[in-house]
This record gives structure tokens, sequence and C-alpha cells, in this order.
């Protein structure tokens, strides 16, 4: 996973290169997320037509003209039958001199989705993948790479992944070797060239299930083990909020598997052992945050998970182990980064830095479109408005008037329920039971809020703030305008194209190249956008990456027009 | 061939205290206190049924003791009869692999107060005249008890240390099996046993072991450190 800070070391700063490799992370992001929860269709098309589409274009003008070319060699890699080079591995990692491009792996990625939604889990493609890996470079590395794979969101049921893991284990059968035994899926005969690994066909296996080598399974199973704990280890001390996300939704998938993996094959089970299995399994349940997206108005600030899953375990720990109850709670589960520690002891884990408490909004598109169940707002704000702001506009006054509800104190309090989600002061202090709509009203109210809200918030964030913005020349008042409105509305990318072009015209050409990356990628049709992407990647000396980007710019700018 | 891994006891007492059933939003976490008060008596009899032998040494002087302890042999030298616990330099929440763990923060502690021989002189009313590092052997973890103390002779020598250990641990075994078979004292038993073969030992007051290793945690605690075992992952 590359760091936020997308400058290279052997190469000028800020390429075409930064980008692409944002949008892998967030292509990983979505196929990881997808692995929780599952986007309907609608979601599916929806983030690759408005989302990747363009990307695609994008990717192969740059390898026709340019020569990009990948370079992350922790990426794993993974055959497709649409476009892969001759006489290429078909699993893997990425090597420096590999002839596979971003675009292969593109295809890859975009095939095994579809594949998946038409013809369910495929066993298949994991399990040739493995058995090449197995062949080249044993079981173990084998099983890594299975996790890596989904890890990198190549596929989305994750069960798919388990089952493999389980058919390979139990096809330890005593008295063969690795090559036997891998050789016997295609019919006790090797596969030799690459194009042999690609069509040759797998057999079933008959050995029945029960004669499996125990013996040989135990330490490779120790081994996966050993390393995820060793992974946990390394996850609590990242400090960027993508990375954070995206290898804590990994583990929580590991660990589950693990546990089931080795609930499976071992019946008889150490003290220790089932220490270490007691916390994959907590750590797994901790995955289920994910679920309470679906119940969340439209209207809720984009939140990251970490700001509903920590308070109350907490309180428990706490409760439980007094002044230990926080550094028990940090290393028993993957809640939180060792960074935010000081944070969650002191506002007893509900109140986080703002950059941790949203969704990243380079990871907006992938989030939205699975977790977030499709839905997804560039204007989300990052706070709600207070009732009192929301009981004045007109379409809330018009529906509660129509209720017959008139007392100011009512509409309020219904609104503390249903806007800000607070627990009704009945409830603690019980008092009177106040105001309680019927359930469709309460319906038609939400509604009506989404509208509202939403129309405050362009108003905010258009009128208030942009405009404002285009009619002064102050730079101080310009930029005291940016950041509240960065502040409030992170995940637009109007606010990063501004942001951008003020950071390059005050020549803090990193900030500046920053934001542009954000602006597009929470935008991919943002024109203008591509245009500052171009100037700014002028300015960082790389021409002929800002010829591609400005290449990029006059044919979005031409279909506009169309 | 299982990797050996030290754990701390903590978290092996917590694992054997909960039915699966009665798992909450903490899962099995228990305070020290709690995983020794009476209503876990039952399941800590379940935790382990062998002796407790405690190692009190000092890493950066006895180097024989600590390069026994990393070549891994400890836990299978001990045998299934005997659990062998020490104290360490840092918190192990999660189990860590033997191999990586180092001894590195208490090398620079004063010998005269490194923490484990502390523990060990807790139990002796006159703990002067003890030798250090040594040995500490405990039929259980709760009752009252006179422990039997056995000093490591040659502690810069790890194969003098081992095969010492290794004597230590045979003798406990067998006195262990005995006091099973006959229903006889397990630490009367090793202490016959010990004057036997001629092996200087020293008699402990009588200790409450329970109140000794809630002390021994909190005071190990305090310094940053752990009481732990090193176990297989797979029998």
């Amino acid at each position: 996973m590359k760091p936020n800070s997308m400058l290279q070391t052997n190469s000028p700063a800020g390429q075409i290169r930064d980008l692409v490799e944002l949008y892998f992370q967030d292509l990983q992001a979505f196929g990881l997320l997808a692995s929780h929860i599952r986007p309907g269709q609608e979601s599916f098309e929806g983030y690759i037509v408005n989302h990747i589409a363009n990307i695609n274009s994008l990717i192969q003008g740059a390898e026709e003209h340019y020569n990009l070319t990948p370079d992350n060699k922790l990426r794993p890699i993974l055959y497709n039958y649409r476009s892969w080079p001759e006489n290429t591995p078909i699993a893997g990692y990425y090597a420096a001199d590999s002839p596979i491009k971003y675009s292969h792996l593109l295809a890859t990625y975009v095939g095994n989705w579809q594949n998946e939604f038409s013809h369910g889990p495929s066993y298949s493609r994991l399990l040739r993948a493995a058995l090449w890996m197995w062949h080249n470079s044993g079981l173990k590395h084998s099983l890594n790479y299975l996790f890596d794979l989904q890890k990198y969101g190549y596929f989305t049921f994750s069960e798919s992944i388990e089952e493999v893991i389980a058919l390979l284990l139990r096809s330890q059968a005593p008295g063969k070797n690795d090559q036997e035994i891998i050789a016997a899926y295609f019919g006790d005969k090797m596969p030799a060239s690459n194009s042999d690994w690609l069509e040759w066909e797998i057999k079933e296996l008959d050995q029945p299930p029960s004669s499996f080598d125990l013996t040989k399974v135990q330490p490779v199973l120790e081994s996966l083990i050993l390393e995820t704990v060793e992974e946990l280890d390394r996850i609590r001390v990242l400090s960027t909020t993508e990375e954070w996300l995206l290898d804590q939704a990994a583990a929580m998938l590991r660990c589950r598997h693990l546990l089931r993996l080795c609930n499976r094959f071992f019946e008889k089970q150490t003290v220790v052992l089932k220490s270490i299995l007691s916390q994959f399994d907590e750590i797994g349940a901790d995955g289920g945050i994910y679920r309470w997206y679906q119940h969340r108005p439209k209207f809720a600030p984009l939140s990251s998970p970490m700001t509903m899953q920590i308070a109350i375990p907490l309180g428990s720990f706490r409760q439980k182990l007094g002044e230990e109850g926080e550094a028990r709670l940090y290393q028993e589960r993957l809640l939180y980064p060792s960074v935010l520690r000081e944070q969650v002891e002191q506002s007893d884990g509900r109140k986080l830095p703002l950059e941790w408490s949203i969704v990243p909004p380079r990871l907006l598109w992938p989030f939205a479109m699975s977790i977030n169940h499709g839905y997804l707002d560039p204007a989300w704000r990052t706070t709600l408005f207070t009732s009192e702001q929301i009981a004045e506009v007109p379409e809330v006054k018009i529906f509660f008037e129509s209720i017959g509800i008139t007392s100011q104190k009512d509409r309020i309090q219904i609104l503390n329920e249903v806007y800000l989600q607070k627990i009704p002061d009945r409830w603690k202090t019980g008092g009177g039971p106040g105001v309680k709509l019927p359930q469709e009203d309460e319906n038609h109210l939400i509604d009506i809020l989404q509208k509202s809200h939403r129309s405050l918030c362009l108003r905010e964030l258009i009128e208030e703030g942009l405009h404002k913005f285009y009619a002064t020349s102050d730079l101080g008042e310009k930029e005291r305008i940016l950041k509240r409105l960065h502040g409030l509305y992170p995940w637009n990318s109007a606010v990063h194209l501004e942001l951008s072009i003020f950071y390059d015209e005050s020549e803090n050409l990193k900030l500046a190249w920053d934001h542009i990356l954000t602006c597009i990628l929470l935008d991919v049709n943002n024109i203008q956008g591509w245009r500052s992407l171009s100037v700014i990647l002028n300015r960082l000396g790389n021409v002929d990456d800002s010829k591609l980007a400005w290449a990029a710019y006059t044919v979005l700018n031409e279909r506009m027009k169309k | 061939m299982t990797s050996p891994l030290i754990v701390s006891l903590q978290t092996l007492l917590e694992q054997t205290q909960t039915e699966p059933s009665q798992k909450n939003l903490t899962g099995n976490i228990r305070a020290i206190e709690d995983l020794f008060s009476s209503e876990n008596r039952k399941t800590l009899d379940r935790f382990f049924q062998g002796a407790f032998v405690f190692l009190g040494f000092h890493p950066g002087v006895d180097t024989g003791v600590t390069s026994y302890i990393r070549s891994g042999s400890l836990s299978s030298d001990a045998g299934s009869n005997l659990l062998v616990l020490f104290t360490l330099d840092s918190r192990i929440p999660s189990p860590v692999a033997l191999r990586n763990q180092s001894f590195e923060k208490w090398m620079i502690v004063d010998t005269a107060v490194h923490p484990s021989y502390t523990l060990i002189r807790s139990m002796f009313k006159d703990p002067v005249t003890l030798n250090f590092p040594g040995i500490i052997f405990l039929e259980d973890l709760l009752q009252n008890q006179n422990p039997v103390y056995v000093h490591i002779l040659a502690p810069s020598d790890e194969n003098a240390v081992r095969q010492q250990m290794r004597q230590l641990f045979a003798l406990a075994d067998k006195a262990y099996q005995l006091s099973v078979e006959s229903q006889k004292n397990f630490l009367d038993l090793l202490a016959l046993s010990l004057q036997k073969e001629r092996i200087d030992y020293e008699r402990g007051s009588d200790i409450s072991a329970r109140e000794w290793l809630i002390n021994a945690f909190r005071f190990i605690r305090a310094r940053s450190g752990d009481i732990v075992s090193i176990v297989n992952l797979f029998k």
C-alpha cells in the first residue's frame, strides 16, 4: 500500500502514475469492502460506469503513448481470459520487468467481479492461481497469496477464499509430495508452459476428505496464525486513514477465515490456541459494523466505522478492568490505531480528529457503492445542522403544520430525535412522553428532512461558499472560506479543485498536488480538474504527463460540448 | 515441530474460565483479582493439572539462563506436569513467537533490585540467605504452602543450566506423580528427593499462593512487565 504522499523517490515528483495507483487503491477498496457487504447489480454498475470507465481510457492512452507501467511490488497479480500478455505467469506478485500492465489488471478486476455477479463465487480461478503459486513457491506462500488477493479486492465472495484454502489443505494426502498433489488436479500431469497453466482443465479430486495428513496441515496453519498475529501488530501502528480502513477491513476477514479453518481442522485445541482464536473471533465479529450503514438516514454524514465502534466496548472494558481498560481494548481488538490512543482515552472513544471520523474522501466511491448500498452524495456535510436551523426550512414548517404540531418546543424535540438521532431525553430522565410521531409520519418527515438538509447544504456550499470565494479577491478571506468548506464538505470535488488551485497559486505544490488528485478521484468527469492536473504536472516539471492530462481534458471538454 | 510461544499467564487463565455461551462485549477479559476469586476456583483447578515453577533470573547477568530459554527446549524439558513461569520486560497482551521476543529492557536493571528476585524474596522470612538466580516450586496457584527454592549454580553457562534444569524438572515430575498416587504433599516429597540427591534447597514461609500471585502481577505490571509462560500452539 502506498502512503498518502504519492511522490516517487526515483522519478520527478508527481506523475500520472500516482493517480492511477490511487485508482487501483480505489479498486482494491471496492472489492475488499464488497466482501463485507455485497453490492447490488445497480451499485456495481454505477461504480464501474460512473467511476472506473473513464480511467480505463486514460490508462490505455498512457500505456500506448507514454509507456505507463505499474510499480508496486506488493501488489498480487492475477490472470484473466480477456487480455493477458503471452508467456506471463498467471499469478504471484508484480515484478519489475514484467509485461503486465495496469490495463491487464483492470481487466482482471472487472472480469472477476462480473463473473461473480453472473455465476457466483469463482472457485476455479482462485484454485488455478493457488496451484500455480503452490507449484512455484510452496503451500504456505500460496495461502498467503490467497489472503493477499482478498486484501487487494480481486474477489468479493470471501467464502471462496476460505473454501479454496480448505480444499488445498485437505488435499495433503499422506505419502504424496507437493508436486504429486498438484499434478493430481490436472489428471496427474504437471502443466509446463504458462499457456498450459492457463488452459488445462482442473479435475475434481476423487480422494475422500478424511484421508488427508493432519501433520502436514498443522505447521501450515500454525504459521498463518502467527503471521496474522504479527499482521495485527503491524496494522495497529499505521498512521494514514486510507491504509487503516483497508487493512482493518482485510484483517477482519482474515481472522474470521482462520478461526473457521482451525475449528474445522482441529477438534482439540490447546489453551493458547483457543486464546488466539478467541481474539480472532472478536476481531472478525467487529466487521459487523458495516451492516449498520443501511440503517442510517441519507442525510447522516458518512462517518468512519471507528466513530460507531469504540465507545461501547471501551465502556465495558473500563468497567471490568478500570484504568487498564483502554490498553486492553487497544490490544485485544483492532478498533483504532495507536496514533489515536490518547484521543480515545480522553474522549471515552466518542470524539476523534475530523480526518479519522469520516470515510476518507479518496475512498468515497468504493465505500459508498458497497457499504452504503450505492448511495453517494458529493455534497455530504460532515456534521448535521442544528434542529433550530432545519426547523426553519419551509418544507419542514409546512410538514409540521400539516400534522398539527405547532409548538416550536415540540418540533425541536421531534427533530432532535428524528434528525439528530439523539436519544430521547425522557429515556434518560423518565420525564413526560413528549410528542411521538406515528411511523408513517416519521417516514414522511425523514424524506422531507433529506431534501431540506440537502438544500441547506447546497446553499451553504455554493451560494455562501464557492460564490463568495469567487467574489472576493482578499487572499486571507479566500483561505478562510476554503478551509471552512473543506472541513464541512470534504467529499466535494469542486472544493478540492479550488484548494488545489489556491495552493498552486501560493506555490505550495505538494498540497496542490494532493488536492488535485483527490478532486479527480471524487469526480472523474471534473473537466476543470483535468485541466488543473495538467497545469500542476507542468509546474512539477513533468512535461509528458502534463500533455497526457491535457489530452484527457480536451477529450472530456469535447464530449461535453456535444 | 511446533513453535514455542510466550504467553501471559493472565491470557492462559482468562481462556480457561469462561464457557463460550457466556461471552459478552468484553469476551474473556478479566481483571487479575477476578481470575483468582473463589468463584473461579473450579476453573482454575481445571486450568492446569500439575505443579508450578517460577524462574527468577536477570537476563543481563544470568546469560546462560537467558540463552537456555531462548533455545526453546524449556517447555518440553519441563514436561506436561510442570508449568514454568518467569517474568519478562514487557507486557505480552497477545502470544508472541519466542524467536521474536527480546529480553533487552531489563538488561540494565541493577542486580540488587531485579523484579523477579524481589518476588522470590517475598516468599521468605529471611531472604538474605538466598542466592540468585534460582527456581521456586509451587504446588498450585491458590493455597497456602511452603515453596521450595533451588539456586541455579552456573548461570552463565547455558549447557550447565540446561543440565541442572532437566535434573530438577525430572525430580519434580517424579515427586508430582508420587504425590498424586500417594496423596502426600508434593512439596514435601520434592524436598525429600532433593535431600536424597544432596541438592541444596530452601523452604519458604507459609504463603498464600493466591495472594502472592496477585501481588506479583501488580508489582510486575507496575514496571510494565508481565508474568509469562512458554507454551506450544499445538500439542
